[in-house]
């Protein structure tokens, strides 16, 4: 009976030791749950929608083929759909290639992509050194709005990086995206002065490549 | 989603990093205890002292750490509707396997069954560090382009300048490779 007793106390001993442990562990877990709360209580928090980031986009003409990418794109030589939406602040913006008798440059761009976060600031800078091809209708399509993604919402961020060109609000589906054959972001869209498209690309673009690109649309 | 399921994410996002934290120190301590242990007696003592203390509960802590790291990423993609990406797909194949092995592993008290989960543990982790990079320098995809559907260089979360939804996967996997590295090739009797 005694050596029963005493086996039992060390067993006793390591049960409390594991007791204590868990117990230890449950109260970090329900301390750290308490400070989340706590922290994240006041907070502005997540935008619940994404609805008044996007506009009803109105699409004239036939859309473009998805794009492929660069080598044999379909949609060369195809004529650019119409699009008819609104800015964020809800002004009128068309998009309407050829109308205007100067080619046009059109990048669709998602507030979340990296890419497009480093790309647009490039875009903005070589406008302001005046390195740009003047006689180009340049615009932003902000598409792919998500209101839980990052860098929510488009319209803040536009505005930060002094987005110079008139931007178009896609609607919540991605109309103009699909209208235009969008398969990543960003993507930039170069149009003729007729309204038929010269080159589509895919990806984000260093300063030389805007430049090359946009130049190619005064050449000839 | 509803404005109240809204509310629910910074803080949901907040515990979950906060969890990461205290796992990466749990990690950090428990390496510093095993190699300062190789040269130092105190951290030899300490760590056996850790090991001892830790032991009957480690694989039942191992499959507490792979459900909350289950739980977090199915909150985060079906509550707080962050779409998941082709990597995080793919470190969530080698997560979810792990809640059923490891919690036989515990019943079973199998030290054979738990150590079988290490070759997963391992690739998850690869995935998760080549997805933190990935988010951190996005240029490392090459197209750099962004996938309009799901693509891997969107970071949802970020907390404490260094913690993003990989990252803390890749201390879900550290934390339960320690504890399945705990385990000795004998397990204490259970009474």
């Amino acid at each position: 009976m005694p050596s029963a007793t005493k086996r039992k106390a060390p067993q006793q001993q390591a049960r409390t030791k594991q007791l204590r442990l868990w117990a230890i562990i449950g109260a970090v877990v329900v301390g750290i749950a308490i400070v989340a709360i706590i922290a994240s209580t006041g907070g502005s928090g997540t935008p619940s929608s994404s609805g008044s980031e996007t506009r009803s986009v109105t699409v004239t003409g036939d859309a473009l083929p998805a794009f492929p990418g660069p080598d044999a794109d379909p949609a060369v030589g195809m004529a650019a759909p119409t699009l008819a939406g609104e800015s964020f602040g809800g002004q009128p913006v068309t998009i309407d290639p050829g109308s205007t008798g100067n080619p046009t440059a059109i990048w669709f761009v998602a507030h979340w992509c990296p890419h497009c976060q480093t790309e647009l600031p490039r875009i903005v800078s070589l406008s302001q050194q005046g390195a740009l091809a003047s006689g180009v209708d340049v615009y932003a399509v902000s598409t792919g709005v998500n209101a839980s993604a990052p860098n929510y919402p488009p319209s803040a961020w536009l505005r930060s990086v002094g987005w110079p060109f008139p931007v178009m609000a896609d609607s919540a589906e991605g109309a103009t995206g699909k209208a235009y054959g969008l398969a990543g972001f960003p993507y930039l869209v170069l149009i003729d002065a007729e309204g038929n498209v010269v080159a589509r690309h895919s990806g984000e673009l260093g300063e030389d490549g805007i430049a090359l690109a946009l130049g190619q649309l005064t050449m000839g | 989603m509803s404005p109240i399921v809204g509310s629910t994410v910074p803080t949901a996002s907040l515990f979950l990093a906060m969890l990461s934290v205290v796992a990466e120190i749990a990690v950090v301590t428990g390496v510093a205890l095993w190699l300062g242990g190789k040269v130092w007696p105190t951290f030899a003592r300490a760590g056996v002292s850790a090991r001892v203390a830790l032991t009957p509960s480690a694989l039942w802590l191992a499959w507490i750490v792979a459900l909350v790291c289950v739980l977090g990423s199915l909150y985060l993609s079906e509550v707080a509707h962050f779409i998941p990406c082709t990597l995080c797909w793919y470190q969530r194949i080698a997560m979810y396997p792990l809640v059923v092995l490891l919690l036989v592993a515990a019943i079973k008290r199998s030290r054979e069954i738990a150590r079988a989960t290490l070759p997963l543990i391992a690739i998850g982790a690869a995935i998760s560090t080549y997805h933190y990079l990935l988010e951190r320098f996005p240029s490392m995809a090459g197209a750099a382009t962004c996938d309009p559907a799901a693509p891997c260089t969107i970071v949802w979360i970020w907390r404490f300048h260094y913690l993003s939804i990989p990252a803390m996967a890749l201390s879900g996997f550290a934390l339960i490779a320690l504890l399945v590295l705990l385990v000795p090739s004998k397990l204490p009797e259970q009474e």
